[in-house]
């Protein structure tokens, strides 16, 4: 092509362009940066993955949208108690779900399709569930108990899974600790929060890309199977890693793993009409963001940063009792909603079970 | 905080003489037991004084106040039972006085909640179809409910006044509650419910007399007999109040017993 003639970038949007989109903006001012494919506002929205995820479905029920706790507390629990038994933090009592192969194990759990050698974990006398080993923060007085739960638990997540209209995962981790046995994949290593590590018995994964897309195919074959309009929204939590059980240093092992899920969401998104990515990785872990929305330890989000990111969201998909949003093209300014520093820790709710890697390493 | 172990570890020197059972509704059925029991029966070495202190209604809220060595009622009804019963308004260490609190141990108001009628105790949730609970939750919901009669308990403990609680009747087989639930769930909910407050009390070296066996259908239930009247919704009556005043002045003598050892040791 010669000068004067056409090519695809003479008619592309200003936000396609780094220089207007992002340079020349202040970047609590970033506009235009999600375009939902699909509404979320009359669906019904289920929730699961890494520790971000429970911001996302807060923020969904602060709304006033339809999301769906299957396990809700008994009322009669005092509040400041739910996080603690994994009430209330996501659609159900699942606790963290960072990988795709826990997501995809979670409906063959809850569908028989797996039923994992490692069936309970005894810790100093008391009963640990391997698949969400903190959600009874003392652990369960009897193996008959921690079963009797999990059952319930199980056939809450079927109730879960066949009837959201619109199921929302966040993609946490690649690195993850499996069964050597049957490959049961589980959210912490053996040992830490619970259960014994045996070098024997279980042996560390850093799931690659080929394995995590085909993870999340199968398990979203396995949705569309028993809820065939079912929706996914993905996005990717922006949290580094609390530690790595590469070689790698953490920051190196945590670009690894954020770059494969994100290339593994966004090829969802292209591959299927029915997956939306909403870009919180970005909002927050992106250089133009400056690592603003960061704690000064550099791995937690501050509110600040759910805030905004959950401003972008919003923006564009109205509360059902909301009025609705500005005409198209005009974005109301997410910073209205956002502080600049990370002083709204305060109000930071936060159930992390990675975050108890943090005590293994030397001092 | 710290709690003293044993409540025989007062300091106090002076032998308990005094008897005082005291505490919600339930406690008419201890006055009403008293009252039918044979006078040689009864213990002579205790003067036993029995009021209500009023409606456990109040219970859910916080209906006293630690002032300095005193514990200050703050519902009105209280003051004025309590003063009728002790001849001053605020409940004070005294040497020669042993509490009996008839408050804490009853069921009904967490257990009519609907909450039970989709949710469950993990033994029977299953079989039911219902969401399972498990103990521990049972457990903060139970020490919830019974918060502010449990700070009443640490109140007395740090202040040396000597007590122990009366647990409430077991559940009635015709309680209104049971119309919308199961039995079953009614009975473990109970049970879960006064294992987790004998346990908080246990660890504070509170001792409590449970309802008196006698009165126990197998089921679990009230028996009928001990049932105050087929309208009431959980009351027992004085043939109950009578054996557990039996167990209560039993428990007295033992905590006495225990105070004498320990003042002799000392």
């Amino acid at each position: 092509m010669t000068k004067g003639e056409t090519n695809p970038y003479a008619s592309q949007p200003p936000r396609a362009f780094w220089s207007r989109a992002v340079a020349q903006c202040n970047p609590l001012e970033l506009a235009d940066v999600y375009r939902p494919r699909f509404s979320f506002s009359d669906d019904t929205i289920g929730a699961a993955g890494s520790c971000f995820a429970q911001h996302i479905g807060r923020a969904f029920r602060e709304r006033g949208f339809d999301f769906l706790d299957v396990e809700p507390a008994p009322p009669e629990l005092p509040s400041g108690k739910h996080a603690a038994y994994g009430y209330g933090i996501y659609s159900a009592r699942y606790g963290n779900v960072y990988s795709a192969r826990q997501l995809l194990q979670l409906f063959q759990r809850a569908h028989g399709e797996f039923k994992p050698k490692d069936e309970a974990w005894n810790t100093g006398g008391r009963w640990h569930d391997p698949f969400r080993p903190t959600i009874e923060p003392d652990g369960f007085s009897s193996r008959e108990e921690m079963l009797a739960i999990r059952e319930s638990h199980l056939a809450a997540v079927r109730k879960l899974f066949a009837s959201v209209d619109t199921f929302v995962f966040t993609f946490g981790l690649t690195e993850g600790w499996v069964s050597k046995e049957d490959g049961a994949a589980f959210p912490m290593c053996p040992g830490t929060a619970a259960g014994t590590f045996d070098a024997a018995k279980y042996e560390f994964r850093n799931f690659n890309y080929g394995e995590i897309l085909a993870d999340m195919r199968a398990f979203m074959e396995r949705m569309t199977a028993i809820n065939r309009s079912i929706k996914f929204l993905l996005t990717v939590s922006p949290v580094p890693l609390t530690a790595t059980a590469t070689q790698d240093h953490v920051m190196v092992a945590t670009s690894y793993s954020k770059s494969t899920l994100r290339a593994v969401a966004g090829d969802l998104y292209s591959l299927y009409d029915s997956v939306e990515y909403f870009p919180s990785y970005e909002l927050v872990a992106a250089t133009p963001m400056k690592a603003m929305f960061f704690a000064p330890n550099m791995r937690e989000v501050s509110m600040a940063g759910v805030r905004t990111v959950m401003g972008h969201f919003f923006s564009q998909h109205k509360a059902p009792q909301q009025a609705p949003p500005v005409a198209d093209g005009v974005q109301p300014s997410p910073h209205l909603h956002a502080a600049t520093t990370a002083s709204a820790e305060a109000d930071h709710f936060d159930v992390c079970d990675e975050r108890l890697l943090e005590r293994w390493g030397p001092r | 905080m710290m709690f003293r172990t044993k409540q025989a570890a007062s300091s106090a020197s002076s032998r308990i003489t005094t008897l005082r059972v005291m505490g919600d509704s339930h406690t008419t059925a201890l006055a009403d037991g008293w009252d039918l029991m044979p006078v040689d029966k009864r213990d002579p070495s205790f003067d036993v004084q029995i009021r209500g202190l009023g409606s456990g209604k109040h219970f859910h809220r916080r209906y006293f106040e630690p002032t300095g060595p005193d514990i200050r009622w703050l519902v009105g009804e209280y003051v004025d039972n309590f003063t009728a019963l002790t001849g001053r308004p605020t409940l004070s260490p005294e040497d020669d006085v042993l509490y009996a609190m008839c408050m804490s141990f009853h069921t009904a108001f967490i257990a009519a909640k609907p909450t039970w009628r989709t949710s469950a105790p993990w033994r029977v949730a299953g079989k039911l179809g219902l969401t399972a609970v498990s103990d521990a939750v049972m457990g903060e919901i139970a020490r919830e409910y019974a918060r502010h009669s449990l700070d009443l308990f640490d109140a007395m403990l740090e202040r040396n006044i000597r007590f122990f609680v009366i647990c409430s009747p077991p559940i009635k087989t015709d309680w209104r509650p049971l119309q919308a639930m199961s039995p079953e769930v009614a009975l473990e909910i109970d049970r879960l419910f006064r294992e987790a407050i004998s346990q908080h009390l246990t660890a504070r070296g509170v001792q409590f007399a449970p309802p008196p066996r006698a009165t126990v259908a197998p089921s679990g239930f009230l028996k009928p007999e001990f049932a105050f009247a087929e309208d009431d919704p959980h009351h027992a009556n004085g043939a109950y109040g009578k054996l557990m005043m039996a167990d209560v002045l039993k428990l007295a003598a033992e905590i006495r017993r225990q105070q004498v050892q320990a003042q002799s040791g000392e």
